[in-house]
This record gives C-alpha cells, sequence and structure tokens, in this order.
C-alpha cells in the first residue's frame, strides 16, 4: 500500500518494539484489507478487531511520542504524526465495519469526533493535508452529548463546524450566538476554550484564503497558549490536547501556505489575482509545489524537471510557474495528445477565468501543414497561454519561429514523451531544442510521474543554457494503494472442480465442463511486490467465484484450463466492488472492445438516476454524440444503469459523457482501455486491471513493448486513490492465466503473473532518438537520407531549416547532442552532413531543390516528401483547383501514384486493418496493383463522404461494408469502432498530413525561385485559401471553408460544422482574414440564444445542447 | 482562593490523616491478579479527612477554572458558592434516600465519588510512601473531574518503576451488595482499554501530564504505551465480600502481565454509615472551610 515516499517518512519512525516500518506497513495494510469491498468471507471479526486494537495502541503511542518528547526531529515527528492519523483513521473505519460500539462523549463531544479531529490534525502536521479534509467530513454530524449543559454544547459545535471548514480548506459560514443559559462554572469555562477555538482556526482559514492579513501565526500562538494554560492547571485536559494538536496543524498550514510565496517583482496583478483565486479552493502546496516555489520562484527562475508520482500535485507546480511566466511573457504548455490539450485548456481557464491579464488558448489537432489564419503563432503576446501537442508546436516552430523569442516558459507534460519511439519522442526532443534555440530567455519545466532520469535532463538543460536547473523528486503522494492479485482459493475451489471432472469424464464426447472456483485476494502488505516474504503477504477469501474450466486434453488428461475467464472476472470484481460502495475503474488493456462487452454483461450499477449528477449535460453530449454517428449512442444506455466506459472506439463527447457521469457517481464503475491511464485525471478508490496482456503495436521491439505494456499496466495502478475522497485505495490485478494463493504459500507465482507489480512505479529513462542521427551524421561513410530509420527521416526533416545556422543551433542544443558530448563545432558538423545528405538526396531522386522546404513545412520525411510532390504534379488538373474537393482529388491520385510503402510511412496501420482500405497502412507492393488501387477506391469514396458530412454510420457502409451501414454496437467486429478510427487517427493524423505534404510542395514551389515545376502552377489567388485550409479540412472533416471555420471556431464538432455552415454560412464576400472573428461572434449569438433563424425542433434541440455543453 | 486555608493546604492537611490510617496489604493467592486489601479504612479519622480531602479536590478544580474564567472571559465567579454548588451536586444535601431517583443518586453519584476520590487519595499516598498500591512512586496524576454529568477516566496516573514510566489507570466501583459485579463491570472498562477503546481520552490525559513529568520520562510514554507498560487498578468499596483473593477469569485476560492487574479492595461492613459519614463530613467541611 505505501510507496517510496511513504518508505522515506517512516524512516523517520522511534524504535518502538515490533513496530519497524515493516511491522507497521504490514499491520495497516491488513486492517485496511478487513474493511475493503471485497472482503473476507470467514465472517469472523476477532483477527478484524485485534489488529484494530493494536492500530489504537499504535496510534497512542505515537501520538504520545510526536506531542510529549522534547526535540524531535521534524522527519520523526512527521513520521509518528502520519502513522498515528493513518492508524486512526483505518481504526476507525474497522470499528464502523465490525462492530457496533456505543458513542463515547467528551464533553459535549462525541469521541469519535474527536478521534477524527486529532487524524486530521496529525494528518496535516505530516502534510496530508487532503487526508485530513476526508478525515472530518463527518466531524459535527453525529449527536452531541444531552448530558452536557447547553452553552457547553453550542459552543462544542460551532467549533466543530469551524473545525471541519479549516480541514476542508473552507471558510465558515458565519453563525449568530443564540440567547443561551448560563450554566455551571465548568460549562463557561469549557464553552469559553471551546469559542477560543473556533475563532483561531476561523482566523487561520480567513488568513489562508487571503480573507485577512496578519503574519500567519496567530492562529498557532492563540491555540499554543490556550494549551499551556488549561495543562499548567491540569483542567480540562481534552480541550488543552485538541487546542496543542489544532495549533501544531495551523503551523503547518502556515508554513506551506500559498499566499506565502514571494511574487515576481513586477507583478501587475496576474500573479495576485492568480493567487486570489487559487487560495479559495487549493491554499496550500503540496511538496512538489512548495519545494519549487522556494527553488525556482520568483520567475521561474530556473529551469525545473519535476519528477514527482501520480497524484501529487504536478499540475499545481505548472500553475505556479504560470501564473508567474504570464506576467511579462507568453506561455507555451505541452501535453502528449488533444485529449490532455483539451482537459489542461478546461484547466487553465477555470484556474485564470476572471483574470483579463491572461488569455488561455488552445491550438488543437494534428501536425499537419496548414496556413489557416489564426493557426499560427505570430501574434502571441504576455499574459497568453498557448497548450498544445509538441507536434502542434513543431508545426509552429516552422511557420513562426520568430514568435518563440518572446516565449517565457516552456511546460512539457508527460515529458517521458522524449522517450516514445518513433516520430513522437523525437518531435518532443527536437521543439524542446528548438525553443531553447528561438528563445534566449525561456525557462523549461518538464513534468513526469514516469521518469527514471531527471538528474540527467536537468543536466542538459543546464548545459546547454547556463541556467541551473531544479530537480523536484519528491516521492510524496497523498494516497496509498494496496496492491493485490486476484486469485482461486484453492481450498474451497477443490469440490467445484472435482465436480466438473466427473462431470466430464461422464460426458466422454464434450471437452470442456465448466466450474465456479471461491476466489481470493493475495495482497503485498508493503506496497511494490519486491519481497517473497510470506509474512509480507496476506490472502483474504472473498464472495465471489471465478468462470473457470475444466477441459479435456488431447492426451484424455482433464486439467483445469488455464485462461479465458479474465473478462467475466473483471465484471463480477467490478460489480461487486462498486455495489459495495467503491468508485471502480476497470482496465481492460488488451482490447478496446473488451470494455463495452464487459459493461454491457454487468448486471445494472443503478435503477435510478443519481439526482445530484450532471444529467443534462450528459444527455446533452450524447445528443451531439448521436447527431455525428447517425444511430443511438451505445454509451447512453450504459450511462443509464450507472455503467461508463472509455475507449478510442468512443467520440470524444462520448468521453466526456462518460467521464462526468463517472466523476458525478452517475457511473459507479468504468470500464476503459489503457488510453485513460496516460494522465486523464478520473481517480479511482478502486482499480481493477482485467488482464496483463496490452494490446499494442505489434511491429514494435518486444523490449519496447515489454516497456509500455508495463508503464500501461502501473500507470493504470497509479489512477487509484482520490485524495479528498478516500486516503486508501484498491489494486487489483487479475492476471491472464490465473493463480491460486494460500496462506504461507510462497507469493512467487502469483507475481510471476504479474511481474509490473514488483516495480513501484513506470519510471523510463529518457534517450535521446537524435542521438544516433547525430553519431551516424559524424561517421563514416557519410550518412544517406534513403538508410535512415524512421525516426531518424523524423528527426532530419526537422532539422532541415532553411537557415543553416538555425539547423546547427537546434542540434547543438538538443539533448541528443549533450548526450553524445557535441560541442558547436561539432554540431556545426553534423548541420553540413545532414545538409550534405539532403541535397545528395535530391540529386539522386531528381527531386527539386524546394522539396527539402517542403519537407520541413509539412514534417513530412524527405524521400515521401519528394515522391509527394511528383505524384502530385502529375496529378493536378488543367484546371487549378480552387475548392477543398478538388485538392482532395489531387491528394487521391497523388496518393495513387506514390509508392505503397512511402505511403504507409505517414499512415498509422491499425485504423485501416481488416477494411477494404487495409494495405494503407501497411503496403509495399507498386503502384499499379488493383489492390491498391481499389484500397484508394474506396479512400476515396470514404474521403468524399468525411468531407460532405456524411454520419459516420453512413461512412462505414462505403469505407467498410457497403451492405450494411453501421449499427450503435461498439463490440468487436462492428463497424462503428472501425470507422472511428478510421476517420480519427487514420484520417486525422495520417491523411491530413499527407494533405499538408500536397499543400506545402504545391506552395513551396510557387514561392521557388529555382527549380520552379510548371505543372504545379496555381493560380494563387484563386487557390490559395483552400489550399491553406486544406489539411485541417482532411483533419476536421469539413469539405468548405466555412465548415473548417465553424468546427476550427465554432463547434470542434463536425456534422454541427457542417450544419452551421449550411444555416448560418458566412457573407460571400467576407475576407478570409475576417472569418475567425465573424464565425466567434455568430457562436456567441448562439450560445447567448439571440440568433433569430427559422429553426425546426430537432435544430432547437441541438443548439440547446451545445449551450449546455459549451458553458461546461 | 475559595476556601481557607487554601485548597492544596486542606488536601495536604488530609493526606497526612489518611497516611497514619490508611494500610493496603498485599494478599497471598490469587493467580490472575495482585489482591490487595485496604485495612483500617474504617479509622474514625478517616471519614473526616476524606471529607475534608474531598472538598479539597473540588475546590482545587474550580480555582483552576475560576482563575480560567478571569483569563478566557474576564469575569471572576464567586468560587465559594461555586465549590458549595458543585459539592452539593456530588454528594447532596441529606442521607435522606427514599425514592427511587434518590436512591439511584446515592448509589451512582455520591458513593462512586466518594469511592473516586479515596482512590485519588492512595494514589497521591503512593508518591510519599512505598505502598502496595503500585510498584512504583507516582509521579504524575489526573485531577478527579468533579462533575456527575462528565463520562470519563475515574483515575490516571503515571508512575516511575525501573527508571521507565508507566501508566496506570484505575477504575473505582462502590457497590454494597454487587461488588463481584463492578469488579466485572471494571474488567470490562479495561478490556476496553486493551482494545484501545479509551484512545481518545488516555491521550487527553497523559498531554496533559506532560506539563508535570520531566523529559526523561515523558520520552518513553509513547514507546511504554505501545509495548503496554501499563497497570490497571480496579478498585472495588463493597460490603458483601468480594473474594480478591480467588481468581477472577474477567481480569486474566486483560494485557498487562498479572503484577500489573492490582485489585484493590475495600471491605466496608457498615457500608451505607461509611459513606453517610463521610457525606456528612464533606458538608461539614464546607461550613468548616468556606467563607
Amino acid at each position: 500500500m505505501f510507496n517510496a515516499g511513504i518508505e522515506a517518512l517512516l524512516a523517520g519512525l522511534p524504535e518502538f518494539r515490533d513496530a519497524s516500518p515493516q511491522a507497521v506497513k504490514r499491520l495497516l495494510t491488513s486492517a485496511f484489507l478487513d474493511v475493503t469491498g471485497l472482503r473476507g468471507v470467514d465472517g469472523s471479526s476477532v483477527d478484524a478487531e485485534r489488529r484494530a486494537a493494536d492500530l489504537r495502541r499504535l496510534a497512542t503511542g505515537l501520538e504520545l511520542h510526536a506531542l510529549l518528547v522534547d526535540g524531535l526531529s521534524e522527519h520523526t515527528f512527521q513520521a509518528c504524526a502520519f502513522v498515528a492519523a493513518e492508524a486512526l483513521e483505518v481504526a476507525r473505519e474497522t470499528a464502523e465495519f465490525v462492530s457496533a460500539t456505543p458513542e463515547m462523549h467528551l464533553g459535549a463531544v462525541p469521541a469519535t469526533d474527536y478521534a477524527a479531529i486529532e487524524a486530521a490534525s496529525l494528518y496535516f502536521i505530516a502534510g496530508f493535508d487532503a487526508n485530513a479534509a476526508v478525515a472530518v467530513r463527518q466531524v459535527g454530524r453525529r449527536d452531541g452529548n444531552d448530558d452536557a449543559e447547553p452553552l457547553e454544547r453550542w459552543w462544542a459545535a460551532r467549533a466543530l463546524r469551524s473545525i471541519r471548514a479549516f480541514f476542508e480548506l473552507r471558510s465558515v459560514p458565519s453563525s449568530d450566538v443564540p440567547t443561551l443559559p448560563d450554566g455551571s462554572l465548568s460549562a463557561r469555562v469549557r464553552a469559553g476554550v471551546w469559542r477560543r477555538i473556533a475563532q483561531a482556526v476561523d482566523v487561520e482559514i480567513q488568513w489562508l484564503r487571503l480573507e485577512r492579513d496578519g503574519t500567519g501565526n496567530e492562529s498557532a500562538v492563540t491555540l499554543r497558549s490556550l494549551a499551556t494554560m488549561l495543562g499548567a492547571r491540569q483542567r480540562h485536559a481534552d480541550l488543552s490536547h485538541l487546542a496543542s494538536l489544532l495549533g501544531l496543524a495551523c503551523d503547518a498550514a502556515s508554513q506551506r501556505a500559498l499566499r506565502s510565496v514571494e511574487a515576481p517583482s513586477n507583478d501587475t496583478d496576474t500573479w495576485a489575482a492568480y493567487v486570489r483565486g487559487r487560495v479559495r479552493d487549493r491554499p496550500l502546496l503540496w511538496p512538489a509545489a512548495a519545494e519549487y516555489a522556494s527553488e525556482a520562484l520568483p520567475g521561474p527562475n530556473r529551469h525545473a524537471v519535476v519528477a514527482v508520482p501520480t497524484g501529487a500535485g504536478k499540475s499545481a507546480v505548472a500553475e505556479l510557474a504560470i501564473a508567474q511566466a504570464a506576467e511579462d511573457t507568453w506561455v507555451l504548455y505541452l501535453a502528449p495528445t488533444n485529449a490532455l490539450v483539451a482537459q489542461v485548456l478546461r484547466d487553465l481557464r477555470i484556474r485564470f477565468r476572471g483574470n483579463e491579464l491572461v488569455r488561455v488558448q488552445a491550438f488543437l489537432g494534428g501536425s499537419e501543414y496548414t496556413e489557416l489564419p489564426g493557426e499560427s503563432l505570430v501574434d502571441a503576446h504576455a499574459g497568453q497561454i498557448l497548450v498544445m501537442t509538441p507536434e502542434k508546436c513543431s508545426l509552429a516552430l516552422r511557420q513562426s519561429p520568430d514568435a518563440f523569442a518572446s516565449l517565457g516558459l516552456a511546460v512539457m507534460d508527460e515529458c517521458h514523451l522524449l522517450a516514445d519511439p518513433g516520430s513522437r519522442g523525437v518531435v518532443a526532443e527536437l521543439v524542446l531544442a528548438e525553443i531553447l534555440h528561438r528563445s534566449r530567455s525561456v525557462h523549461l519545466l518538464l513534468l513526469s510521474a514516469l521518469l527514471a532520469n531527471p538528474d540527467e535532463l536537468a543536466s542538459w538543460l543546464t548545459h546547454v543554457t547556463d541556467t541551473p536547473a531544479l530537480v523536484v523528486t519528491n516521492p510524496w503522494r497523498p494516497t496509498r494503494t494496496v496492491r493485490a492479485i486476484l486469485a482461486v482459493d484453492p481450498d474451497r475451489a477443490n469440490e467445484p472442480y472435482r465436480v466438473a471432472h466427473e462431470n466430464l469424464e461422464a460426458h466422454p464426447a464434450r471437452r470442456n465442463w465448466g466450474f465456479e472456483a471461491p476466489a481470493c485476494v493475495l495482497a503485498n502488505l508493503q506496497g511494490p511486490w519486491l519481497s517473497l516474504d510470506t509474512s509480507d503477504y496476506r490472502v483474504v477469501p472473498i464472495d465471489l467465484t471465478l468462470p473457470l474450466t475444466a477441459t479435456r486434453g488431447r492426451d484424455g488428461r482433464i486439467t483445469p484450463a488455464p485462461a479465458g475467464y479474465v473478462n467475466a472476472a473483471a465484471g463480477r470484481v467490478t460489480y461487486q466492488l462498486a455495489r459495495r460502495g467503491e468508485r471502480v475503474l476497470t482496465f481492460l488493456p488488451a482490447n478496446k472492445h473488451y470494455s463495452f462487452s464487459v459493461a454491457r454483461d454487468m448486471p445494472d450499477l443503478i435503477t435510478e438516476p443519481r439526482q445530484d449528477a450532471r444529467l443534462d449535460l450528459i444527455e446533452a453530449l450524447l445528443d451531439l454524440a448521436e447527431f455525428e454517428l447517425g444511430v443511438p449512442s451505445a454509451v447512453r444506455q450504459l450511462v443509464n444503469r450507472g455503467i461508463a466506459t472509455h475507449t478510442s472506439a468512443m467520440l470524444r463527447d462520448e468521453q466526456r459523457a462518460s467521464e462526468i457521469a463517472f466523476v458525478d457517481g452517475q457511473a459507479r464503475a468504468m470500464f476503459a482501455t489503457g488510453t485513460l491511464a496516460q494522465g486523464l485525471n478520473l481517480p479511482a478508490t478502486s482499480v481493477v486491471i482485467g488482464g496483463t496482456r496490452v494490446g499494442d503495436d505489434r511491429n514494435l521491439p518486444t523490449d519496447v513493448r515489454d516497456e509500455r505494456a508495463r508503464a500501461q499496466l502501473l500507470n493504470a495502478l497509479g489512477r487509484a486513490g482520490r485524495a479528498y475522497v478516500s486516503a486508501r485505495s484498491f489494486g487489483l490485478v487479475i492476471p491472464d492465466r490465473w493463480v491460486s494463493a494460500r496462506s504461507g504459500q510462497s507469493p512467487r507465482p502469483a507475481r510471476e503473473a504479474a511481474p509490473f507489480l514488483e516495480f513501484e512505479d513506470a519510471s523510463t529513462e529518457v534517450r535521446s532518438h537524435v542521438e544516433k542521427l547525430i553519431g551516424g551524421a559524424l561517421g563514416i561513410p557519410p550518412i544517406e537520407v534513403g538508410q535512415m530509420t524512421n525516426e531518424e527521416q523524423t528527426a532530419f526533416s526537422l532539422l532541415a531549416t532553411e537557415n543553416e545556422t538555425d539547423g546547427q543551433e537546434i542540434v547543438r542544443r538538443s539533448f541528443g547532442a549533450f548526450r553524445a558530448g557535441l560541442d558547436a563545432a561539432e554540431a556545426e558538423q553534423v548541420a553540413s552532413a545532414l545538409r550534405l545528405a539532403g541535397s545528395s538526396f535530391l540529386e539522386v531522386a531528381g527531386a527539386r531543390s524546394w522539396t527539402s522546404r517542403a519537407s520541413y513545412a509539412s514534417g513530412l520525411n524527405l524521400p515521401l516528401s519528394a515522391a509527394l510532390a511528383e505524384a502530385a504534379a502529375q496529378a493536378m488538373p488543367a484546371n487549378t483547383p480552387d475548392a477543398i474537393t478538388d485538392w482532395m482529388r489531387v491528394l487521391v491520385r497523388a496518393m495513387r501514384l506514390t509508392a505503397p510503402l512511402l505511403v504507409a510511412s505517414a499512415l498509422p496501420d491499425q485504423p485501416f486493418k481488416s477494411t477494404p482500405m487495409e494495405l494503407l497502412g501497411n503496403a509495399d507492393g507498386d503502384t499499379s496493383s488493383a489492390d491498391w488501387n481499389a484500397a484508394i477506391d474506396v479512400l476515396e469514396a470514404t474521403l468524399e463522404a468525411w468531407l460532405s458530412g456524411e454520419t459516420l454510420s453512413d461512412l462505414t457502409g462505403r469505407a467498410i461494408s457497403p451492405e450494411s451501414p453501421g449499427d450503435s454496437a461498439r463490440v468487436s467486429g462492428r463497424s462503428i469502432p472501425k470507422i472511428i478510427a478510421i476517420t480519427e487517427h487514420g484520417f486525422g493524423f495520417g491523411l491530413s498530413r499527407l494533405a499538408g505534404g500536397v499543400a506545402a510542395a504545391v506552395i513551396s514551389n510557387a514561392e521557388a525561385t529555382v527549380d520552379y515545376d510548371e505543372r504545379l502552377e496555381i493560380d494563387l489567388a484563386a487557390s490559395r485559401t483552400s489550399l491553406d485550409v486544406f489539411p485541417l479540412a482532411v483533419h476536421f472533416g469539413c469539405g468548405s471553408l466555412a465548415s473548417v471555420g465553424w468546427f476550427r471556431w465554432g463547434f470542434r464538432r463536425r456534422r454541427i460544422a457542417h450544419w452551421l455552415a449550411e444555416r448560418l454560412p458566412p457573407p460571400e464576400t467576407l475576407d478570409v482574414e475576417k472569418l475567425p472573428d465573424w464565425i466567434r461572434s455568430q457562436r456567441r449569438e448562439l450560445l447567448n440564444e439571440t440568433v433569430e433563424l427559422d429553426f425546426d425542433d430537432s435544430e432547437r434541440a441541438r443548439i440547446a445542447s451545445l449551450v449546455r455543453v459549451e458553458n461546461l | 482562593v475559595p476556601t481557607n486555608p487554601s485548597p492544596i493546604q486542606v488536601l495536604e492537611d488530609a493526606l497526612e490523616v489518611l497516611r497514619e490510617h490508611l494500610h493496603l496489604e498485599e494478599q497471598a493467592g490469587p493467580t490472575t491478579h495482585v489482591a490487595i486489601r485496604v485495612r483500617e479504612v474504617q479509622h474514625p479519622d478517616v471519614p473526616k479527612a476524606l471529607g475534608r480531602y474531598f472538598v479539597g479536590v473540588v475546590a482545587g478544580a474550580v480555582d483552576d477554572d475560576a482563575q480560567l474564567s478571569e483569563e478566557l472571559l474576564a469575569a471572576t465567579p464567586e468560587s465559594a458558592e461555586e465549590v458549595r454548588a458543585q459539592v452539593l451536586r456530588l454528594v447532596g444535601d441529606t442521607n435522606e434516600f427514599e425514592d427511587d431517583a434518590e436512591v439511584r443518586f446515592r448509589d451512582q453519584v455520591r458513593n462512586p465519588w466518594i469511592a473516586e476520590v479515596l482512590a485519588h487519595a492512595l494514589l497521591v499516598l503512593r508518591r510519599r510512601d512505598v505502598t502496595a498500591c503500585l510498584r512504583g512512586a507516582t509521579v504524575a496524576l489526573k485531577q478527579p473531574h468533579p462533575d456527575p454529568r462528565r463520562q470519563g477516566l475515574d483515575l490516571v496516573a503515571i508512575y516511575e518503576y525501573e527508571g521507565l514510566p508507566w501508566a496506570a489507570i484505575g477504575e473505582a466501583k462502590a457497590s454494597r451488595r454487587y461488588g463481584s459485579a463492578r469488579l466485572n463491570e471494571a474488567a470490562a472498562f479495561f478490556a476496553d482499554i486493551d482494545h484501545g477503546l479509551r484512545g481518545v481520552e488516555l491521550r487527553g490525559e497523559f498531554h496533559a501530564l506532560k506539563h508535570v513529568l520531566n523529559s526523561g520520562l515523558r520520552a518513553s510514554i509513547g514507546d511504554g504505551f505501545w509495548r503496554g507498560r501499563c497497570c490497571y487498578l480496579p478498585i472495588i468499596v463493597f460490603c458483601d465480600a468480594i473474594d480478591e483473593c480467588s481468581d477472577h477469569t474477567a481480569l486474566a485476560t486483560l494485557r498487562p502481565d498479572v503484577s500489573e492487574r492490582r485489585l484493590i479492595a475495600v471491605c466496608l461492613p457498615n457500608f451505607h454509615v461509611f459513606f453517610d459519614q463521610i457525606a456528612d463530613e464533606i458538608r461539614g467541611a464546607l461550613q468548616d472551610l468556606l467563607p
């Protein structure tokens, strides 16, 4: 249950006999298992009660040690506080679960409330304020002591409200004091103490939230003196104790206050406004943010590499940096996927809402070349925060390099992306190198939970910029996760297996006979499954059976089949956990279709919609999704049953509906593929991993595949834990091949079934993908373009800058050059070698000299750019194309004429697999083959329908199976998932790049002064706009400038854009430069419902859905 | 100061008398606990001393509260009246108990309070002399809380044995006829302590004692608590004999070693007479000591 952060903390524990850190962890985890949603079936609570008693005594021992011993180190103090708090909380949960002890009172207050405040204070002292908020959730809501005098009772209740608010970091609403009877002297004194406690914690939270000035230590001083005043007289020990603990908590809070972070020297209110807004919900800094603020602010004044666990507050670090940097520069935020870009955009907009000096914008889309107005960064200015993927940024760097000169801060989220094989890692690496080249004053902030070599990255940044780089690697995390494996309970499974065995023997014609094997959970009591010591594991029998099969082998022997149970088991476990109140995230990483099939087969989790969920928003999103699909959304039915799904076989609106349903509790369980593990913020109290096989790119080398699988599974496990909901969570792995577990038995076989459990996290060492290219460029014989790998081709094309010095400087600043120990002269040598290789290639290939520029602009590799340019020249019609659909035909014709192998190098193979277009992503034949041309024919029909705004259901009829347009099902073999993959990935991130290649070739030729190709001649005045828009049009599925405009600046939904382009077309005379503003103003009017159009009912409903969704 | 002489002096004077007459003798026999009989409790000087001790304890608490009232509320209470009211809430103004409520008051408020104060005095005396009460000298002792409506621990002390601090937790019971039942109740209370169910109160009480403990002893309290360095003191005041020298299974299962399960038996053949006598002395002390 405990990660390296807790391990480090527990090293500070005092030497109590039988309370070593290992023993403490065993005790805490084992007690947590007593109350988890998959609890034991033996019915005995004796052991649970014994463990709870041990925990309470441990809590008392450690708390007293912390409070009574003079001169304790901060480390020991915090370790005692943390374990005492954790022990109190786990013991409380056990008590609620196993026994109904009558409530005791201390004075007017229930003892349970008192213990909860103790736990919360101790968590605060140890730096776990989110856990404190969970601990006090019920404080003040239990019955008070009727025997206490009314005067004391009222003030105690008032103080409890204040204390709960303090730990929940919110202000307590003021309340009038009623007329109260006078009471005895003792009651008057106690009421007075309660009042003073309430005032002190009110003052502290007001100070933290900037609602009051002061030094921040007033409350701690008040509470300490109160504790001493009472303690010195040996009176009201309970209140003295409470005041003492709360004083320490106030001290801890003041030390971590956001408001205490030093402001930038030239604060024009950007920072102050941010702090004013942020302290309202998060007035405290978590450790990573505190360290960053202390070392890198004001400024930021240095680079930083922040490698801390999931959920440890990386986003808060980024916020601090952004809020200070945006004061006088613009900020770039790089996130690896468009989904994350959208999430970051939402989060930052909320964070800076109302701050007129800050503008947060996203540049969504892929890396396709485009010159569409509004897609470039030429006007980036101070206070602007631009969020985009590295690919999009790479394009921006190629188009508007000068805009980066004024960049002050570049944040790269999930920076382990640098290690990604294929083009993604290369692009990310060179984007950073180029940013460092373009802006001499930029500070980089690299964030990751999965980075094994942050020091090396920091050294790189220091080396190439002569600016210090901070490394933050604090392993602190606010939640704990038990790592467990679902196993067969051999003792209880023996009998059902024997029956199945006998049945199979009695039915010689049958090969298989199913049986239900009772299950158990094998949990590690420490953290990662490092040890094989049986005392570090516990087997918990559970109320669940696994559907196994007795099978007859070819030799006639009957044995239990080793696999084939995972999905059913995952469904059952998920159901059981969800029914018992857990928020369950179940990953089914082997196949994206499993999420839907397992969800479909699971019993309903709710019978009525949850009233406090945003049901209208969920409905609106699904209405919009159905408009795109043309058939009912399969997600709707699941959400109505309390189940969410999250896979790539869903539209973005469906994913959002699922996310909201899960966050709001309308869905108690979510089934997801591994993609969800990559950064989306949907934490759960339980995570189930159904199967350890990860569906992945089989073209990758085995070691890379294994590493990615391990990373994905550990990432999935990392989603467990909701800091403000549950401090402890449960991560359960269902191995592909079942294992059995028995107390005292070696855990080795189970560990071998899920070896990733052995690892603390999925940290990977980031290596440079450019390094090899550099080595090749410096080597003998000279590097050749034709011999380069795909990664090298990508790097090569991005380094082929027009300005020779730029290429050299980018190389010199790359991580690869740092690792290779390159000096400036060698960097120049590399740049020269690359230029030479490019020239040689063009000469040999007979390509035009401007091809390098087209390759650089489009991001396509040089051989493909050259081939595509030549094919486009052949494909150009006699009349200059002036519509997007004309360019589409040029593209398709060019592709038909381009070597399939080269085309495939730019297209992903998975989306087209098992469709008539399969060869597009995976062909090495020649252009004359009938199969190739047939695939292109289907592509042309599908692309045309895509651009004309047909529903996805209709598109399936063109792309997959003309006889049967898509139905709503999302399970394996159905066409809707396939068409989503084709359009989202095949078109969005593949074909659009080829479209960019054609556009870049035509424009490069038009601007060329030498090597002009007349076959590519166009009437720029007539064609330029459609050509500029064309790659985006392919990406978005919008076949006209109006629909592209509505998509880009109106609503990012394809068929909505088509519909609005038809119903609200831009004026024909409108200059394209003015299109963004025109659409934005129409959008505002639509959302304000002030557009007066003759909409029918369905159109009005559609507008209402848009209004609801866009106001999210 | 609500009394004349001061509450401390009242307590000191009373303790000198009790020191002379209360004798604790360890009894042979039981294997489940250490049996201790309090001798000479019915000596004629004891009721008066206990009565004054009782008033001293209440006056001390009121005195502290009065000072707190001044500091916290800027209000100076009429302390002597507070003491009088408080004492009478605990012992009543008469020894006539006719209806059920009055009898219940006698058996559930007055007598247990007197028993608790007696037990408190025994623990204070252990600080001055070696007695069978504890294996080491009392170094810190919680004040009784003179409020019959408040739940809480009767007796909490720290004593020093072989250089280490030990916790002493006492539960005083008084019953003329049902001494055994009260002993079982006390054992159940100690079982709750074993299960950590009174941890909230214990942490508060031990935290408060830090003001009177030296740092050396404070350093080992937490560890001691975890290891079970703790003594349980059931103190039973009864009339009909409970055999403190026989084994008691309810005590046998408690966590501390046998040597730290110390049953203190106070046998009073004239049970009610004794308590009435003390109550009279308490009321008399109010006359003598309060202005």
